[in-house]
């Protein structure tokens, strides 16, 4: 394999960069929430929210922001927090935002839903609505949200949003303190929703950023228990839908090697991702980011305009070459880590996420090694 | 001469993309179409006469007018493109 700096023998010179198109942008209205998850990514200390109150964009601002945006290309809108109902103005946001015409998804908690705020959205219907769901109890929801109500609330919004012509998908995030839960979620959905949704978890939880207060890393699932959850739910869900005639015990998985393919694509990026090339996050206080979770790199949508900071954005990025560790790793193609889980894991960019290296080594005993 | 007409319906937001021009689906309308539809130049100009009722014939005429087109092959084009809009449910015709 080549060192990062090398230039392969058989490269293709760029006669000119490729465009970058900002078509997929996410608002992020807020940081705030109303729950008190412990695995929070973002959500700040309470004690903070009067002043993130003062610095968030007002509607005027959003809704200019979004005027900017479809002008410069964007199509895919997601509007999302901390939790978006919680702000007072979420109503004049969303119908000032819609009439503008994108394919709008919403992320919510669904635990704030309102009859204001159904009203609205029924005018005005999310093409998507993404809700996460985070026990299937009370009592869950009390030991990873820090409220028992919110559950019985979520499941009232849940139903209410469902009511939408929307697209409606289910969201969760296990940590040691809903683990048992997991099954329990799906049965819940299914009992009330259908046998159509499935809940999507999370694929890795990584460590709070962006002044974010949590202590991810004292409830979030080991390596192995990350690594063996979506196993175990794959063969619930073909247990779910085959029936007794289901045969656990001749499942086989396999893992396709896809190094050949990878070396053999080309692919143009800032940060490894379409983040920064068609992809965009404009946090709660105006900055323009690639890739939501990382803030290293940013430039000022609020200040400068949308336009502006979307062009200036790349010579915002300055990477670092990857870590030797990890170019010289024997299991690179089994792992899946980028510049912002480098960041987020160890605060460098060209850091080596520990969490990480250790979900690749589960992976590879369990699918490579023992032919899972 | 045939005087059935044809205007668009509501729950279309028509913008334009990085230069092309989509048609939103939006409102109530995502239940039965939920995405978008990229228009190329002549559908883009047909869809906003089609803010009016119009006819087919004065759909053909205002394309003739306005691009470089037979007027048989400007009729081919309109009769697909308003056949496609009434398969999706996107015209009221009157």
């Amino acid at each position: 394999m080549n060192a990062i700096n090398q230039i392969p023998e058989n490269a293709v010179r760029l006669e000119k960069m490729p465009e970058r198109i900002p078509y997929n942008g996410t608002f992020e209205l807020t940081v705030r929430c109303n729950l008190h998850c412990k695995m929070c990514l973002f959500r700040h200390a309470d004690c903070e929210n009067a002043q993130l109150i003062k610095q968030e964009l007002t509607a005027a601002q959003w809704i200019d922001m979004a005027r900017q945006a479809a002008e410069a290309g964007t199509i895919q809108l997601l509007i999302t927090g901390g939790e978006p109902m919680l702000r007072p103005d979420f109503c004049e946001i969303w119908e000032g935002i819609y009439q503008l015409g994108f394919l709008m998804e919403l992320y919510t908690n669904a635990t704030l839903v309102t009859p204001r705020i159904m009203e609205t959205l029924r005018k005005y219907p999310p093409h998507k609505i993404g809700v996460t769901i985070y026990g299937a109890s009370a009592e869950t929801y009390e030991k990873v949200c820090g409220s028992a109500d919110a559950f019985e609330k979520a499941l009232a919004g849940m139903h209410q949003l469902q009511t939408l012509p929307s697209l409606m998908t289910f969201r969760t995030t296990v940590i040691q303190d809903n683990l048992c839960d997991v099954t329990a979620i799906d049965d819940l959905i299914c009992a009330h929703f259908g046998k159509d949704y499935v809940v999507v978890n999370a694929d890795m939880v990584t460590k709070a950023v962006r002044g974010g207060c949590a202590d991810v890393e004292s409830c979030r699932l080991n390596a192995e228990q990350n690594f063996m959850l979506p196993y175990h739910r794959a063969l619930d869900y073909m247990k779910s839908r085959i029936g007794e005639s289901f045969d656990e015990k001749n499942v086989r998985f396999s893992y396709a090697d896809q190094s050949e393919n990878r070396e053999k694509s080309f692919r143009l990026s800032l940060i490894g991702c379409d983040a920064g090339m068609n992809r965009y996050t404009v946090t709660w206080d105006g900055k323009l980011l690639g890739c939501q979770i990382l803030d290293v790199f940013s430039t000022d949508a609020l200040r400068d305009g949308f336009q502006t900071a979307w062009s200036r954005f790349p010579n915002a990025v300055k990477l670092p070459s990857e870590p030797s560790d990890c170019i010289n790793c024997k299991d690179r193609e089994l792992c899946e880590c980028c510049p912002a889980f480098r960041y987020t894991e160890t605060g460098k960019l060209d850091g080596v996420p520990v969490y990480i290296c250790q979900t690749v080594r589960a992976k590879k005993s369990k699918f490579v090694e023992d032919g899972l | 001469m045939n005087k059935k007409t044809f205007q668009a319906k509501s729950g279309y937001i028509h913008r334009s993309v990085a230069g092309a021009d989509v048609l939103i689906s939006v409102g109530e309308n995502i239940a039965d179409f939920n995405g978008y539809i990229e228009l190329n130049p002549s559908a883009a100009f047909l869809w906003d006469q089609l803010k009016e009722a119009r006819t087919l014939d004065q759909l053909i005429s205002a394309l003739t007018e306005n691009f470089e087109v037979s007027p048989a092959r400007a009729q081919e084009d309109t009769e697909a493109f308003l056949a496609e809009l009434q398969h999706h449910g996107m015209v009221a015709v009157r």
